[in-house]
């Protein structure tokens, strides 16, 4: 029992013991989490780790040391003073940056909660919680660790618990206390507790627990089903009394968070890779210079001195071989500015710029509703968001509120609800056929599950429509037959309704709203009070009994309630899937609205909302006993009681008579549809990694215009017959075989099938199941990777955190694409850190997903902000920061290299020490920042309408090895022009004096026309100049005079000796005019040239829409007077007229009707995946009304809409 | 860096705080386009509605732009305040100028053929003249260049050269005759010019003392490796390779009238022959040629170091010893002219001209040539067609790319801003990878 933690394969604690000795051997970590990358301890030694990771730092900490050797034709200060200027700025950057998280840390584990001190319950900061101690959390609370639940303020030791954080679910879960501590919720008797737990170590497993409470030396094993997890909140429970098991970093929630990846973008790795190249070269020039030193040193050049005593190994000419081995490091020094030392400092700069000035403060991503702007937590991966090839997107959440809204329904083939919902909206922005906007009625009713307008059913007013029966047999339908649990006081405002899932409560919301309030129900009866028919204000109360309630599950698809009237009558309602309901429809005339209906359903269903087929039947007493003999037999069969179930309530769900259908909107984000058909445009490919059930996945996809009815689809679905009969016989490895066997013919099967339809649109759902055979990498994972790389869009569902993970590295390890995960839960870390970009939604409850990410946005639409504005902004910025570094340092770096040819290889450095170290830092720096802030190729809005310039990005068109190449051709190029032309104008003397320049005149001139060039090679490059363009290439080049000035005209030899007054004697030389004029524009004409070319015959995208706007005069930049005229006389493109043809063809009518039912199977779905019993279920209606705790109606002088009680 | 972006962003606030009361500030009008048009960005702080900036309109109009047009189309005050609602809303949580929501006025200059054309005639234009005026300067230069060092040397293989060259006690002396081709005006420059001599080596060019010459620390010479002392305690003055090797043949000129006759002495002035800086301060007045190794024997009667150059007057401080500076001033090529002295004789054409050249200065060793060169000068200096000639060829090509821009354009004519070439409305086939 004692051994130490780790050595054991269990951990033992004493809950609540005062005896601090107890603890001793145990270790245990203490609650504060921290998410930081540093701390002051390790910050420099990490720090600066992982700075020279950089290759780039890496090399110029060599060069710093071998400038300190003898062999290094420049002063050692020279090289390091950049390198620490550009350490200090990184660290600088860094240490911002962890500090920001260390705040966010500290703000969390300075939340308050009760804790057993003594014999009172004492606020302390979460952080101060230790495995073992009692705590008290009260309602809507989060738990600050994972505890064991003890006692609840409710009875038997229920609490509800909130896991949105975990899993994206609103939906409340219960846990149960064991009975043996149910007492403790009294300070007084918690004192008394004294419990030991045994349990296993931490582990990352968020559905299974296993240990035992030793209490009274009587020992009872604790189920999953007694622990409240780090991260949930308490609700409808006044207080709990938990013992902390785990804290801190070994809570499951933290457990499940990986480290937090120092992630690099892919273009900085590639960067990596021109930095070799840049070496390569390097290497060769320096091979050159070192060969052609050893060639050339020979004693015949006695002016060198090479005989006097005293000669340097270095000069030898009788060791070539060293000679040339000792040039070869000093031109490695010299050469060193070849590679840019400033770049990634600079890159840093300008992507903390681009995320804090930018990202940061974007008012298009800023969420009002929320007051959420959006939040770059990393700025290293700006330019990564313009290349995003993958988004994988979460449901719950991201693309749906998770707002379930009666919307429509129809009622006796009359279809009911003028709304539109945003992906007919969607629809006809795509299209381009108008949209009539109905405005709402006033009897339009909006709120918490309904959001239903039309007069005709509103206020009473069905009472005159058509078949009002039907209406009320409807209403009647939804009011009865469900599993919800109404809370509150018994007016139709202050009641809530606790709803096993959102459809559900919206559909009693609805009954509710039509006049059938269904206000309480105890486990035998449902009291409904019904605005009857021929009296308009007056309501009636009606008890039904409830005989049976056979439930809802994914096979049944169905859900029946069989009750007794007061009159006696029996009533079968069902709802349920239109499939099933139709399967089991009564013949003859009672089912005339049957082709009506199903008209509508496929129109709710094309319009993405969620159907359900409401029925009835009547049941005389003799079906109904010769009936309920055979249930309750089944009910008490010891085998296989589910399935005979199930057999049984197929007996009486039969002749049904149909009333109608509901249609529920799954309410998608605001502008979800749109944003995923523009970014679909910019050929990313989205897929949606879901928990939910097929059908709903498969809806709502529906509804994002993920898929649609003109794709093939592939469905990979563990959840079928073959499958189920093969598992009820309970042979767990056969069902593992079969679903493999399944899965790998299926797949097959479809890749042939995708590989023959070649271009056309496919979509592959799967489920988590068929997943997880799929990702086997022995097996079938290239195959499931082809057939991904084909559809256009994918839908995972009943996937697990970690599967949702393992499809995100499938893509971007295994088919190298750039990927990006967007979610909102704390099922989303994993995914989120899996991908090379992660993205939070903020602004709502739960921060476990914004912790995680790089960017966290509002909303899902943002993304299109985030990827098509500032994600290609950035990709354009900083592939031309990128290209004009090398540029600039090739072309500085190749004149030294010409020089060295003619100084008999022996690495005599061109230009002054200073010059050469302050090339890079100073006088090239600025310019080249404003651009990497500035660059806009066309605005935003420009962007946003064009999707398709997105795709350059995708295909990294602008840093190829042939953009590269023209860079560096233009380069060698001018360096020639720079060396030689300086150099041949010196060849004679100057002016009429006749005196003749030395190697540094030449040299201080060469350099003044290469930085002049430079700079207005940026100029040429950048795409847009503000005036910061030009004030920092002003400023640059006219830095670079002051400096010179000051510089050569004081004489301090241990700075400087050999420019003294070099400038002045320059200035006053022809020579210098003549070239400083010459050398740019011939060294600019070639560049010049290539790119009226390249523009002219090979034009980019953005170059072509720049040039339509300058044509029009303007850019379309949203002003009130182009915006006006682009309305006006917008001639549709190509483009655009095709996709209004394509719209009005004639389209196969959708047999998608739309059918899903949110059962809250995800929890006990993975919890039986992991080979643990379901926890108890939070839809068993009877125990939960038998349990319910009463409690006082809030406010009752809230105003009533109707329904007055009488 | 930071305190710029600061200014810059203060700067953008202040200008939205401008552009509201509808004046156009000065600043934006650098960004005027060709077309004397101030950038759009600008267009709507003209309109009288003031409150209604493009951003504002932007970030309303998320999905089609539907309702920014309704509130266009109304250009009522309801739509103006709601906008201006919307604005403070934002202020409120965002930093919200033109920098943050990357909104600056810019100009975007599109590079067409047509630009092209003007850039490179207006080049073309600018180049020609230029071209012409300095290839004419350096053609009107008369320079007279004569290799002497083969002429001076009687025996023909490299190790009798080198040990003639490297004996003192032989008579160096040579007779050269120059004829001037052309009339030469007052100043006549003298130069030498030698080849193959890497005055830009590193080990030759960092062995100087600029501390030593300037006379701030006589004993600094440290960098002077391998001629910096002679003995522990006597630097030598001045220090280095560069001063060691100094150039040491001299000529003495004579016009000559009769073919036997006695030559007339022409004098030549060695003085003014350095730049000023080196005189006034890289070269003290204070520093006298001490231990220099030319003038130095050891014990044995002998120079301890083999010859090297010419030897200074040590009574001469170094800022007289123009020549010394001259040489001192290195060259960035190895082959290279340096300034000997300047004849204040106008040199008429036909004349003939006898050079008497102590031919001492040793380039045998390596193989490399020894000139003498007689120049005038022009405002750019000596003759070197270089500049002009790369001018005009820079004018011609310019001109010559000009006329192929036209050419593109009319061959290959190009609709401006055509859509249907963007890539993804062109027909799969139609593309071409570039």
């Amino acid at each position: 029992m004692a051994a130490a933690d780790g050595v054991a394969d269990h951990r033992t604690l004493y809950c609540n013991d005062p005896d601090p000795l107890r603890h001793k051997p145990f270790k245990f970590t203490n609650n504060s989490v921290s998410t930081t990358k540093y701390n002051l301890i390790t910050f420099f030694p990490k720090g600066l780790f992982e700075q020279f990771r950089r290759v780039a730092n890496l090399y110029f900490l060599m060069i710093a040391i071998l400038s300190a050797t003898p062999v290094s034709p420049v002063q050692p200060v020279t090289n390091i003073v950049p390198l620490v200027l550009v350490l200090a700025v990184s660290l600088t950057k860094e240490a911002f940056e962890d500090r920001k998280r260390w705040m966010n840390d500290r703000v969390v584990n300075s939340s308050l909660v009760d804790k057993l001190e003594g014999r009172m319950w004492l606020r302390v900061p979460w952080s101060d919680i230790k495995a073992g101690d009692l705590v008290r959390v009260t309602q809507d609370h989060y738990f600050p660790a994972d505890l064991l639940l003890l006692a609840s303020t409710n009875a038997d030791g229920i609490c509800y618990i909130e896991t949105a954080n975990l899993d994206g679910e609103t939906n409340l879960k219960i846990r149960k206390a064991l009975e043996r501590t149910w007492d403790y919720i009294d300070e007084n008797k918690a004192v008394d507790f004294r419990g030991v737990i045994t349990c296993e170590h931490p582990n990352n497993s968020l559905y299974t627990f296993t240990g035992n409470l030793e209490i009274s030396k009587q020992i009872i094993p604790i189920t999953p089903n007694q622990i409240l997890l780090r991260g949930c909140s308490l609700r409808n429970t006044e207080a709990i009394v938990g013992a902390v098991v785990f804290t801190g970093h070994e809570t499951k929630v933290m457990m499940n968070s990986m480290d937090v990846p120092s992630k690099r973008s892919t273009l900085e790795l590639k960067l990596d890779m021109l930095i070799l190249l840049l070496f390569c070269i390097l290497f060769s020039i320096c091979f050159i210079g070192a060969i052609g030193s050893g060639v050339f040193i020979s004693t015949q050049y006695w002016y060198l001195g090479l005989t006097l005593p005293g000669i340097e190994g270095q000069y030898d000419p009788g060791k070539k071989f060293v000679v040339a081995i000792l040039t070869f490091f000093t031109l490695v020094t010299l050469y060193a500015n070849i590679i840019p030392i400033s770049l990634y400092v600079s890159i840093e700069m300008i992507k903390f710029i681009q995320s804090n000035m930018f990202i940061n403060n974007d008012a298009n991503m800023y969420h009002k509703e929320s007051n959420t702007p959006a939040l770059a937590r990393t700025s290293n991966l700006n330019e990564e968001l313009g290349q995003i090839e993958y988004i994988f997107s979460d449901k719950t959440g991201t693309l749906t509120r998770n707002l379930m809204e009666f919307f429509k329904c129809s009622i006796a083939g009359v279809m009911y609800g003028t709304g539109v919902t945003e992906i007919q909206r969607a629809a006809a922005l795509r299209t381009g056929v108008p949209l009539e906007e109905i405005t709402r009625s006033e009897d339009a009713v909006w709120e918490k599950g309904f959001n239903f307008d039309d007069r005709r059913l509103m206020k009473g007013q069905w009472r005159n429509e058509k078949n009002p029966d039907v209406c009320m047999e409807f209403f009647r339908c939804l009011a009865i037959c469900h599993t919800v649990l109404p809370e509150g006081g018994d007016t139709p405002d202050n009641t809530t309704y606790q709803a096993a899932s959102p459809d559900e409560a919206a559909l009693v919301t609805a009954a509710k709203n039509f006049g059938f309030f269904f206000y309480a129900r105890s486990p035998t009866t449902i009291r409904v009070r019904e605005a009857h028919v021929e009296r308009l204000h007056k309501s009636t109360e009606m008890e039904y009994e409830i005989l049976h309630v056979l439930e809802f599950n994914s096979t049944r698809k169905r859900q029946s309630v069989i009750c007794r009237y007061p009159d006696g009558q029996l009533i079968l309602y069902c709802k349920g899937a239109d499939t099933v309901i139709y399967e089991r429809m009564a013949e003859g005339p009672v089912n005339q609205y049957k082709e009506a209906t199903r008209d509508h359903l496929e129109k709710f269903g094309a319009d993405g909302l969620r159907t359900l087929c409401l029925a009835y039947r009547h049941l005389t007493a003799d079906v109904y006993e010769g009936w309920n003999e055979k249930f309750i037999q089944a009910k008490s069969a010891l085998r296989d009681r589910e399935k005979k179930i199930d057999e049984v309530a197929e007996l009486i769900e039969k002749e049904l008579v149909l009333l109608g259908c509901t249609a529920i909107e799954d309410k998608l984000q605001e502008g979800v549809p749109n944003c995923i058909e523009t970014l679909s445009r910019a050929g990313i490919k989205i897929w949606m990694l879901t928990g939910d059930k097929l059908e709903t996945a498969i809806n709502i996809a529906y509804a994002c215009s993920l898929v649609s009815n003109d794709m093939t689809q592939f469905i990979l679905n563990s959840d079928v017959k073959e499958i189920r009969d093969i598992e009820d016989r309970g042979d767990t490895y056969a069902t593992a075989q079969a679903v493999g066997d399944l899965v790998g013919r299926r797949m097959d099967e479809y890749l042939a099938q995708a590989e023959q339809l070649g271009d056309a649109d496919m979509a592959l759902v799967i489920d988590g199941r068929c997943l997880m055979y799929a990702l086997d990498p022995l097996t079938l994972r290239g195959t499931l990777l082809k057939l991904c790389m084909m559809c256009r869009a994918v839908v995972c569902c009943r996937v697990s955190p970690l599967q949702k993970a393992q499809v995100t590295t499938l893509i971007k390890d295994d088919a190298k694409k750039i990927t990006l995960s967007i979610g909102d839960g704390a099922n989303d870390v994993s995914m989120i850190q899996a991908a090379h970009i992660g993205v939070g939604i903020s602004g709502q409850e739960g921060m476990q997903a914004v912790m995680a990410s790089d960017f966290a946005i509002a909303q899902f639409r943002f993304l299109k902000d985030l990827l098509l504005v500032h994600g290609r902004w950035s990709y354009i910025r900083i592939t031309k920061v990128v290209a004009y570094f090398f540029y600039k340092n090739l072309a500085f770096t190749l004149t030294q290299f010409w020089f060295t040819l003619y100084t008999g290889f022996s690495g005599q450095r061109f230009y002054d020490d200073w010059f050469q170290s302050l090339y890079n830092v100073l006088f090239t720096a600025l310019p080249v920042i404003v651009v990497g802030i500035f660059d806009q190729d066309v605005n935003a809005r420009t962007s946003k309408r064009y999707p398709e310039l997105y795709k350059a990005g995708i295909q990294n068109l602008f840093f190829k090895w042939r953009v590269i190449m023209l860079w560096l051709i233009g380069a060698t190029y001018q360096s020639l022009v720079f060396f030689y032309f300086p150099v041949s104008a010196a060849q004679s003397s100057q002016n009429y004096s006749a005196k003749m320049l030395g190697v540094w005149d030449v040299s201080t001139l060469a350099y003044t026309c290469i930085l002049t060039t430079v700079n207005l090679r940026l100029m040429m490059a950048s795409s847009s100049l503000t005036k910061w363009h030009l004030i920092s290439v002003g400023g640059s080049i006219g830095g670079w005079f002051v400096f010179v000035f000051i510089y050569s005209g004081v004489q301090v030899s241990f700075i400087q000796e050999n420019i003294y007054w070099v400038m002045f004697t320059l200035l006053g030389t022809w020579y210098f005019w003549f070239l400083l004029l010459l050398v740019p524009v011939v060294a600019l004409s070639l560049d010049l040239l290539i790119l009226v070319l390249q523009r002219w015959f090979f034009p980019y995208d953005f170059q072509i829409l720049q040039e339509e706007y300058r044509k029009y005069g303007r850019e379309d930049s949203g002003s009130r007077g182009s915006e006006l005229m682009a309305m006006l006389d917008h001639k549709p493109s190509l483009e655009d007229r095709r996709r209004i043809q394509m719209a009005q063809l004639p389209k196969e009518r959708s047999k998608h009707t739309g059918f899903s039912f949110d059962s809250p199977g995800f929890e006990s779905f993975f919890a039986a995946q992991e080979g643990v019993p379901p926890p108890a279920k939070s839809w068993d209606i009877a125990r939960r009304a038998s349990m319910r705790h009463p409690r006082p109606p809030k406010d009752p002088s809230k105003g009533r809409r109707f329904l007055h009680k009488k | 860096m930071t305190g710029i972006l600061q200014a810059a962003e203060a700067e953008m606030e202040e200008e939205i705080a401008l552009d509201d009361v509808g004046d156009l500030s000065t600043p934006n009008q650098i960004f005027m386009d060709d077309e004397g048009e101030t950038s759009s960005t600008n267009q709507s702080f003209l309109d009288d509605g003031g409150e209604t900036s493009t951003t504002n309109q932007s970030f309303l109009d998320d999905d089609g732009g539907s309702s920014v047009v309704k509130l266009l189309l109304l250009g009522n005050a309801r739509g103006a305040s709601l906008l201006t609602q919307l604005k403070q809303t934002i202020f409120h949580q965002l930093k919200y100028t033109k920098f943050t929501q990357q909104e600056l006025p810019a100009w975007k200059p599109v590079i067409t053929p047509k630009w092209a054309m003007i850039i490179f005639m207006v080049v073309g234009i600018f180049s020609i003249p230029i071209g012409i005026v300095t290839l004419a300067a350096s053609h009107n230069v008369v320079q007279i260049v004569h290799r002497y060092d083969r002429e001076c040397m009687r025996s023909k293989t490299l190790e009798d050269s080198v040990s003639y060259i490297q004996n003192p006690s032989v008579d160096h002396r040579c007779n050269v005759t120059l004829v001037v081709p052309k009339m030469m005006k007052n100043p006549v420059f003298v130069f030498y010019e030698l080849d193959k001599f890497h005055q830009n080596h590193r080990r030759y060019m960092k062995s100087r003392s600029t501390k030593q010459h300037q006379g701030e620390d006589r004993r600094s010479v440290d960098s002077c490796h391998p001629i910096a002392r002679v003995s522990k305690r006597d630097p030598i003055i001045p220090c280095g390779l560069i001063a060691w090797t100094l150039f040491n043949d001299t000529y003495e000129f004579g016009f000559v009238n009769s073919p036997n006759g006695p030559a007339l002495h022409i004098p030549v002035v060695q003085t003014g022959i350095a730049w000023k800086s080196d005189v006034k301060v890289k070269f003290s007045n204070k520093v006298y040629p001490e231990n220099f190794p030319n003038n130095i024997n050891n014990s044995t009667g002998r120079s301890r170091f083999p010859v090297g150059g010419a030897s200074l007057d040590p009574a001469l401080p170094l800022s007289k010893h123009e020549n010394l500076m001259v040489w001192m001033r290195t060259a960035p090529m190895p082959r290279f002219r340096k300034l000997y002295g300047r004849i204040e004789h106008n040199l008429h054409a036909g004349q003939v001209i006898n050079v008497s050249i102590a031919n001492v200065y040793n380039t045998y060793s390596y193989k490399g040539s020894k000139r003498l060169v007689l120049s005038t000068t022009s405002f750019l200096g000596g003759k070197n067609p270089f500049l002009g000639r790369a001018y005009l060829t820079m004018g011609v090509l310019c001109m010559l790319m000009a006329l192929v821009s036209i050419f593109v354009q009319f061959r290959h004519p190009r609709e401006f801003g055509d859509k249907t070439r963007l890539t993804w409305n062109r027909e799969p086939s139609e593309l071409y990878s570039c």
